[in-house]
Parts: structure tokens; C-alpha cells; sequence
């Protein structure tokens, strides 16, 4: 315990130093929001990494793919060629020239100005505001529960406690601040998942040998898993099952593609100064991804293999059926002791960089891109959006207090399930398509949304059960409960939002643009005046 | 090639996994320093503002 508490108290000194380090250096609303436009590299690509895998990332798709097995790692190719190559270099590029020439703090506001659109700017920030609370109460009711284990401190606390030092740091600071603390926690991520890795294939007499071991246990795959489709760890799914449907539509296209459409990510392109930065970035991103996204997934299938030779028994039963406690259980079990202190650590750390640009970009959109565009004031903007801010950590904790575990355990898809549909088709046509009108824009994201909700609302298994407004309105968990097992109206259950959504977004913003009156050619000739 | 993985399915993602790695890390060497186009715009009023006054 004492060796525990040691390590937080110094990992706490180096959080509040980069914290300071954040606020010394922020002057006005350009330092605040973006971080003066001329973060290093390393800093950004550590950053950006560190907000997209947060601890639910690694503890629960760890574990999912301790179920699943190894097809997740397309998950992981995904995010890596997706999530850093496409979207850096063709997204990131065009998104900081854009953004500096139309003098852009926000994503809303990119949106808003390349579109000339207040509603379009409005919109985004609100559905941002609105449900980044959501997904980071997720993230902070899995940190403080994984604490209170391992520390032994009541829950109540936890939570109270690590959302102060969060508050601490992000209102201050600004983005400076949670782009520094976030590349030293990204840092403390890499490091550890590097060893872990190692240590597991180590374990097993090697990557081969490993592989060999966990292929010879298909026979031992769990037979409900066996029934909805999957074949083993290391052989696949059987095509259109629903497990095939779990893993190809939410797992791998909804949170793979998805990525794309993240503003806390996307925001972070309007950091640096110029395009080398991003060339840079994509380097560092790449391995971060590696180390984190496709390391967890390896050691999560892995750990069944390990698990069998030590105890005769796979990863979920070890967990006693508890899927997000197939990690904790290997790390403490199989890791050596001295590991499970730094994993804590590195899981602290990955919560609180997700959670800090969480605080940061739902403040940012309540102040800059709602507040101050429904009801302008002459407010300096620094406070303003430290206001905003204090209103998403406040939101965050009631959500936090107030939502049962089941609903904040699907926060995270929710989140990916709105933004995808609602932003995706108007980002990436904005920057690339002259043609996308401001009606195709705003028809296109409220549409995206639209469907993506009632998606989630009423045919989405995951979500509607947990949500439960379809039971209460229609007496049934979806609306396609009772459709025939096995037909394709059956399956739609487990189809992602985004696979529904997401074309229907993108539709209505091709045919609609074609239809609708084209922006000014001088806006558009701002627009691309520096791309 | 599958590396003792049981299907292609598992084995082509892992390969994939790490070949995109390696092409984004190729990615970033050869462009290390390759700003681009220079900007036709310069950073907000703000920040040159602040910039000049540090100076």
C-alpha cells in the first residue's frame, strides 16, 4: 500500500507541475482553446492518443477480447492506418489550414464558419455539450471503481477527489494544460503496455508458440459464444451471425470509423503550426496506438492461454463472468506485483487524459459555440469558457451519480453513435467538397442525429435495454424483438448505428448540396484560400 | 505467415496491425521536416498580440 501511495503522490507532483507548466504559459482565448496553435509534435500525437484510449478502452475491449478474440484486431488496424494516417494526413491538414484561416478556436466552430452557419456551429457545440458529460461520467465511474478496489478508498471520495485535481488543472490551464498532461500520461500508457505485452508472450515461450497454444483452445470457447458465431480466439467468426455482426458493425466500423468523426480528437489538428508538425505526429500516433490498442487486444485473447496453463480455466471464468474483470484479474494474478502499482498507474492516467479533454471540449462548446452565439457577451472569453467548463464537470458528476451502471457502460457507443452520424459527412465534405451547401450541412447532421437516436432508442439491443424507452412505449426491449430468430429484421439488433445512420447522413448531405443554393463562391474562396 | 494464428481472418489484421505502423512511422521519417505550402494566412491578431509583448 505504501509503495502505492508513494507512486500516486509522485505521479500527482507531475500532473500538477504540467498543469502549471499549462497555466503560466496561457494567456489569452488562443492559449486557452488551442493551445496558441503551436504545440510540438510529440506533445500532440501523445495527446491526441491518450484522449481517444481512455481505461474503459483498455480494461473493457481488453476483455471483450478475451470473449472474442483475435478478429478484433481489425479494430486495432482501424485505428491505427483510420485513426492516425487518414485522418492526420488527410483530415488533420486541412482541418488546421481551414481552421487558421477562418480564425477557428472550436470544431463547432469550423463547421459553423465554413458553412457560415450559426445553427450549424450552435448544433454541434450543443450536441457535444450535452452528451460528452454522458461518456465522461463513463470514464470516471470506471476509474474511481478500479481505485476503490486497489486503494481501498470509498468510492464517494474518488470520485470528488479526481475530478478536483482535473478541475484543477483544465480551468486553469486550458488546452496547454491537458495537452501536457495528457502526452506524460500517454508517455506512462506506451511504457507499461510495452512490458505487458512482452511479459505475456514471454510467458508463453513466445509469439508463435503463443498463438499455437491459444489456436489448440477453440474447443474451450464458452458454448453460448460458440452458438452466436465465434469459431475460436484465433479462427474468427462464422459470417452474419450476430457476434459477427457485434464485432464487425459496433466494434470495428462504429468505433474504427467513428474515430473520425471525435471533435475532442479533431480539435487537437488546430494545435500545431504547420503541416510537419502533423507528418510528425504521425509517427508518434502510430506507435502509441500500437502499444495501447493492439497490444490490449493480443494480451486480452492471450490471456486465456495463460490463464488455462495456471489455473485450467479461460479468462472469463477466472473473472467469475465479469468480462471487465478479466484484465484487473490477469494483471493481478499473473503480472509481476511491482506491475500491478504501475498498471493502476497507467490506468489512472488514461482516464484522466480522456477525462481532462472531455472537461475541456464540452466547456469550450457551451461557451464558445453555444453560449456566445445564442447570447453573445462582451465577457472576457478565457472566463467565459472556464465557466463552460465548470458546467461540464458539474454535468458530468450528476450523470456520474445519477445514471445507472448499465446506461453509463454503453455511454462510450453512444457517444461514438451520435458524433459519427451527425458530423462525419459535414466535416469531411467541408473539407473537401466545394459543392456541400449549408442546407445539405444542417440537413444532414440534425438527419444523422436523428436516426442514430432512434437507432439507439429503439432497435440497438444494447443501448434500448439499457435505456428502456422502447419496453416502457411499445412493452418490447426493441421494436424488432419478435421478428422471426435469425431473420434479417432479427439481426438488425445487433447493427451498429452508424451502419444505418451514418449512409443516411451521408445521402441527405450529397442530395440535398446537389439540391440547395450554393454558398457564396467569395466564402468558398476563403475557405480554400490557404489549402 | 499466420504466425500460429488459426485463420487469415486473425492473421491478416495483425500483420496489417503492424505494416501500418511501420508505414506511418516510414510516413513520418521521410516527411520529417516537409511543412507544405507555406500559409497564406498567419496565426489569429491574438497571439501575435501576445507573442510581440513577451518579446
Amino acid at each position: 500500500m505504501a509503495v502505492k501511495l508513494i507512486t500516486a503522490m509522485l505521479y500527482f507532483a507531475a500532473v500538477f507541475y504540467l498543469g502549471w507548466k499549462g497555466w503560466k504559459e496561457t494567456r489569452g482565448a488562443s492559449d486557452y482553446m488551442l493551445a496558441g496553435r503551436s504545440v510540438n509534435p510529440f506533445i500532440m500525437a501523445m495527446s491526441y492518443g491518450a484522449t481517444f484510449v481512455s481505461t474503459s478502452a483498455i480494461i473493457g475491449f481488453g476483455g471483450v477480447a478475451a470473449m472474442f478474440g483475435m478478429p478484433l484486431l481489425w479494430l486495432a488496424f482501424l485505428t491505427i492506418f483510420v485513426g492516425v494516417f487518414i485522418a492526420m494526413v488527410f483530415l488533420g491538414k486541412r482541418t488546421r489550414r481551414m481552421g487558421l484561416t477562418l480564425n477557428c478556436h472550436t470544431f463547432p466552430e469550423l463547421l459553423g464558419k465554413r458553412y457560415n452557419s450559426k445553427f450549424v456551429q450552435s448544433f454541434s457545440g450543443g450536441i457535444i455539450f450535452f452528451f460528452i458529460p454522458v461518456y465522461a461520467a463513463a470514464v470516471l465511474t470506471g476509474i474511481c471503481r478500479m481505485t476503490e478496489v486497489s486503494l481501498g478508498l470509498p468510492y464517494e471520495w474518488m470520485l470528488i477527489g479526481i475530478t478536483a485535481i482535473l478541475s484543477l488543472y483544465v480551468i486553469t490551464g486550458g488546452m496547454k494544460a491537458v495537452m501536457y498532461t495528457d502526452a506524460f500520461q500517454g508517455t506512462i500508457m506506451a511504457a507499461m503496455m510495452l512490458f505487458l505485452i512482452g511479459y505475456t508472450y514471454y510467458l508463453l515461450g513466445g509469439v508463435v508458440p503463443a498463438h499455437e497454444k491459444l489456436t489448440a483452445m477453440s474447443h474451450l470457447m464458452p458454448q453460448a459464444l460458440q452458438k452466436g458465431g465465434i469459431l475460436g480466439w484465433t479462427q474468427g467468426s462464422a459470417q452474419g451471425t450476430p457476434l459477427w455482426l457485434v464485432i464487425y458493425t459496433t466494434l470495428v466500423y462504429g468505433v474504427g470509423i467513428g474515430v473520425l468523426a471525435q471533435p475532442q480528437l479533431a480539435v487537437r489538428f488546430m494545435t500545431v503550426s504547420s503541416d510537419r508538425e502533423l507528418n510528425r505526429a504521425v509517427l508518434y500516433g502510430a506507435i502509441f496506438l500500437l502499444l495501447t490498442v493492439f497490444v490490449i487486444f493480443v494480451v486480452g485473447a492471450l490471456s486465456n492461454a495463460i490463464f488455462l496453463d495456471r489455473f485450467g480455466k479461460i479468462s472469463i471464468q477466472m473473472a467469475g463472468g465479469n468480462l471487465d474483470k478479466i484484465i484487473p484479474v490477469f494483471i493481478e494474478s499473473i503480472m509481476p506485483s511491482w506491475f500491478s502499482t504501475a498498471f493502476l498507474l497507467a490506468m489512472f492516467a488514461a482516464a484522466m487524459s480522456t477525462l481532462s479533454s472531455q472537461f475541456h471540449i464540452g466547456g469550450t462548446s457551451l461557451a464558445h459555440d453555444v453560449s456566445q452565439v445564442v447570447m453573445p457577451t462582451k465577457r472576457d472569453s478565457k472566463q467565459v469558457n472556464q465557466l463552460g467548463i465548470v458546467a461540464t464537470i458539474l454535468a458530468t458528476l450528476i450523470w456520474a451519480w445519477l445514471l445507472p451502471p448499465s446506461i453509463v457502460a454503453r455511454a462510450t457507443a453512444f457517444f461514438f453513435g451520435l458524433t459519427g452520424a451527425a458530423f462525419l459527412p459535414a466535416y469531411i465534405f467541408g473539407l473537401y467538397w466545394k459543392g456541400m451547401t449549408k442546407t445539405g450541412a444542417k440537413t444532414s447532421m440534425v438527419g444523422g442525429f436523428t436516426v442514430s437516436m432512434l437507432w439507439m432508442l429503439f432497435i440497438h439491443k444494447k443501448e434500448a435495454a439499457s435505456i428502456g424507452l422502447c419496453k416502457a412505449l411499445f412493452g418490447k426491449v426493441t421494436l424488432v424483438a419478435d421478428a422471426a430468430p435469425g431473420s434479417t429484421m432479427f439481426l438488425l439488433q445487433w447493427v451498429d448505428p452508424n451502419v444505418v445512420a451514418l449512409p443516411v447522413s451521408l445521402t441527405i448531405a450529397v442530395v440535398v448540396s446537389l439540391l440547395s443554393r450554393s454558398l457564396a463562391e467569395d466564402h468558398i474562396q476563403l475557405c480554400w484560400q490557404n489549402t | 505467415m499466420l504466425l500460429g494464428l488459426g485463420s487469415i481472418e486473425t492473421a491478416l489484421p495483425y500483420w496489417l496491425c503492424i505494416l501500418s505502423t511501420i508505414g506511418c512511422i516510414a510516413y513520418g521519417i521521410k516527411n520529417w521536416n516537409n511543412a507544405g505550402e507555406p500559409d497564406t494566412v498567419t496565426a489569429d491578431v491574438e497571439s501575435i498580440v501576445h507573442r510581440s509583448t513577451e518579446e
